[in-house]
């Protein structure tokens, strides 16, 4: 997936607009994911046969992203219980 | 490019560097066309899109900034792992090189083992006799005295105690001055058991003039250097340490020094010693009656002495020597002829002993220079059975540097595996010196194969590395330009290759030849040493030492009892007792023979 096609993926239609990343703070992250070895970069030719940057996500990504995934299911989940109306009245 | 030699793309660092803050710019540059497109496409015109993409993307500056140099950071770590890989590479490859042939292996290390070892040692030697600092403070400052007896052409003559005396009153160019003595073994008894130690006698202003300050308790007091004073003692770290198991409470304590006891009240620092003694267990002070400084016949005084602040070795020896010329007139009888020898302490203790040193440093720096070249020519001689190999490797896309580090690191497996060798063999050279060299050679005690020793050694492995890889490299770049083809006929690679090993068979033999002489020369005055006629013969006389306490007559029925038992033992020619060996002793010259000796046959040297 190139960085272009994952920003309009943040603003599409299933975040509702709610998710506005700075284009190139996503840059800045990508990068730092690869050089943490959970993305990898390989070039190759776009759609309209430019020299384009593709990214994969690495074993290692995948399970981080798991990883990171389920800790943040805890977390909502938590929050929901804390934040749940009966308990809040 | 010529023919036959091939290129492989290969990115030095600084345009990997360039690439990859070029791929940056490029991966960027594609998103803002992406977004520009997109906007175009939703009906934007054209500048209206940009400007819509510049606002959601962000600073494009500084996110090229940042990402350009996180880019050429992991460049640069991935440039290191590389470098890693193929260093593990090259090595993994020389030693398995080295093992196809390993009888040349073997004898390359054997060969180099010798040169670094006969280096290290004979480093390690006069590392510790002529370069390691005394233990002293300021040792530079630091001279020993004599008088310059120059009727009897004894330049190394002791002080009289009123000559002595004198020097003390008038100098103005010593800041200090105090007697001492080499040391020698003695009986001590502690707590009623005897035991052999090595003390020195010195003077109580010593320590002031050496500047050392005890690691425990105190040195010696100017009341403590008179007749009829309290005697004291310090002893040595070495000693407290193996003898009164470092305890604190041995100040105090009492040692039995020829019945007399003296009272411990320091603790010198670790290596402590007196001049031109290896090593000294207890240290007392010497207890001058006041008469006795008026003696000026009677020759028994070592000096050591500080030179004032500013003070020059030469204008201390013309004051010394100024002041001696008066005594010469005012004590005719005493001292006529009477001179001073003033010495810095470094020369004083090492004196002729530098220039040996020095010249065996280069004999063994020949000595690995031979090595070096033998091992060169050998490596250069298979460098021509493996030109193919070379030459396919090039064409297999092997750059330069890359077959310049291969040879290097089969010349650094030889060397790193000789100097291993070599340092073992150092240390049995340097160990057998110390057994051996204890009569001829001062300061031994020093001499080890400590920190800049060992930095020595590892510095000449690496010399040896480049001295013996280099040229061989060359030759392997030399074969990279040289296509297969040239490797079957006679090529002029080929001849300078044969003019360079000729050469190096030349220098070889000369240094050889160098150091066959220099042996020779060596061997031939060993040789005339030997056959100088010491005036006695020493065919099966053997030695021993011991000591005596109580008072004079009571040692003389002693030693006349010890004598009278060993000459009736079977086997036994002759038994004799002297209080010192004819050619022996530390620093002086002249020998007295005991008068309670018993047919000792005493010699006078020079």
């Amino acid at each position: 997936m190139r960085n272009s096609d994952l920003t309009r993926a943040s603003r599409g239609p299933g975040s509702h607009g709610l998710l506005e990343i700075d284009d190139a703070a996503l840059y800045q992250s990508l990068h730092r994911l690869e050089d943490r070895g959970c993305v990898r970069s390989e070039w190759g030719l776009s759609d309209n046969n430019r020299r384009a940057k593709y990214y994969t996500l690495t074993p290692r990504g995948r399970k981080a992203l798991t990883r990171e995934n389920e800790s943040w299911r805890t977390y909502v989940q938590a929050v929901v219980t804390v934040m749940a109306p009966e308990r809040a009245e | 490019m010529r023919p036959g030699e091939r290129r492989t793309p290969r990115v030095p660092g600084r345009d990997a560097r360039e690439q990859a803050r070029e791929d940056v710019d490029s991966e960027l540059e594609f998103h803002l066309d992406r977004l520009i497109e997109s906007n175009v496409r939703r009906g934007m015109d054209e500048a209206t899109a940009r400007a819509e993409a510049l606002k959601r993307f962000g600073d494009p500056a500084r996110a090229r900034a940042g990402l350009g140099a996180r880019a050429v950071a992991r460049e640069r770590r991935l440039r290191h792992t590389r470098h890693i890989d193929e260093l593990r590479q090259d090595v993994r490859q020389a030693v398995r090189s080295q093992a196809r042939s390993p009888v040349f292996a073997l004898a390359a290390i054997a060969t180099l083992a010798i040169g670094i070892g006969a280096n290290t040692a004979i480093f390690g030697v006069a590392h510790g006799i002529l370069f390691e600092p005394l233990p002293y403070a300021e040792p530079d400052r630091l001279a020993l005295l004599w008088q310059d007896n120059t009727l009897e052409g004894d330049a190394r003559y002791p002080f009289s105690p009123a000559n002595y005396r004198d020097l003390v009153d008038r100098t103005r160019t010593l800041a200090a001055v105090a007697v001492y003595q080499p040391s020698s073994e003695v009986t001590v008894a502690i707590d009623g058991t005897a035991e052999r130690v090595r003390s020195t006698v010195v003077s109580t202003e010593f320590f002031d003039v050496v500047g050392v300050q005890p690691a425990l308790g105190r040195t010696f007091r100017p009341d403590e250097g008179v007749a009829g004073g309290p005697p004291v003692a310090v002893i040595s770290d070495a000693y407290w340490r193996s003898r009164f198991a470092a305890d604190p409470a041995v100040l105090g304590r009492s040692v039995e020094l020829f019945g007399n006891p003296l009272t411990i009240v320091g603790v010198m620092p670790r290596g402590f010693t007196v001049p031109t003694s290896d090593a000294v267990d207890i240290v007392s002070a010497i207890r001058y009656a006041p008469e006795s400084w008026t003696v000026r016949a009677r020759h028994s005084m070592r000096v050591i002495a500080r030179l004032r602040e500013g003070a020059t070795l030469e204008g201390a020896r013309r004051e010394a020597n100024d002041l001696f010329a008066e005594l010469e007139r005012l004590h005719p009888a005493t001292n006529r002829g009477m001179r001073v020898t003033l010495l810095d302490l470094r020369t004083a203790l090492v004196g002729d002993v530098r220039t040996t040193l020095l010249i065996l440093l280069g004999a063994a720096a020949v000595v690995l220079l031979v090595a070096c070249a033998n091992i060169t020519n050998l490596l250069l001689a298979r460098a021509s059975e493996r030109m193919r190999e070379f030459s396919i490797r090039a064409a297999l896309g092997a750059g330069r540097g890359r077959l310049i580090r291969q040879v290097l690191a089969e010349s650094a497996v030889l060397a790193l595996a000789g100097g291993a060798a070599g340092l073992v063999l150092a240390r049995f050279i340097i160990g057998a010196v110390r057994t051996l060299g204890a009569a001829s050679l001062p300061m031994l005690n020093r001499v080890d194969l400590s920190g800049p020793v060992l930095t020595f050694a590892l510095a000449i492995t690496l010399a040896t590395v480049l001295l013996v890889g280099l040229l061989p490299a060359l030759q392997g770049v030399r074969a990279r330009a040289t296509a297969l083809r040239d490797e079957m006929r006679g090529s002029s690679a080929g001849r300078v290759r044969l003019r360079t090993r000729r050469v190096l068979v030349v220098a070889q033999v000369a240094m050889s030849l160098i150091l066959l002489v220099g042996a020779t020369l060596l061997i031939r005055s060993y040789r005339a040493t030997l056959a100088v006629d010491p005036g006695f013969t020493t065919d099966r006389v053997l030695t021993f030492s011991l000591t005596k306490m109580g008072d004079a007559a009571e040692r003389v029925r002693f030693f006349e009892e010890v004598e009278r038992q060993l000459a009736v033992l079977p086997g036994v020619d002759g038994v004799g007792a002297v209080s010192m060996l004819p050619l022996t002793g530390a620093g002086g010259r002249r020998r007295r023979t005991s008068s309670a000796s018993a047919g000792g046959t005493g010699s006078r040297r020079r």
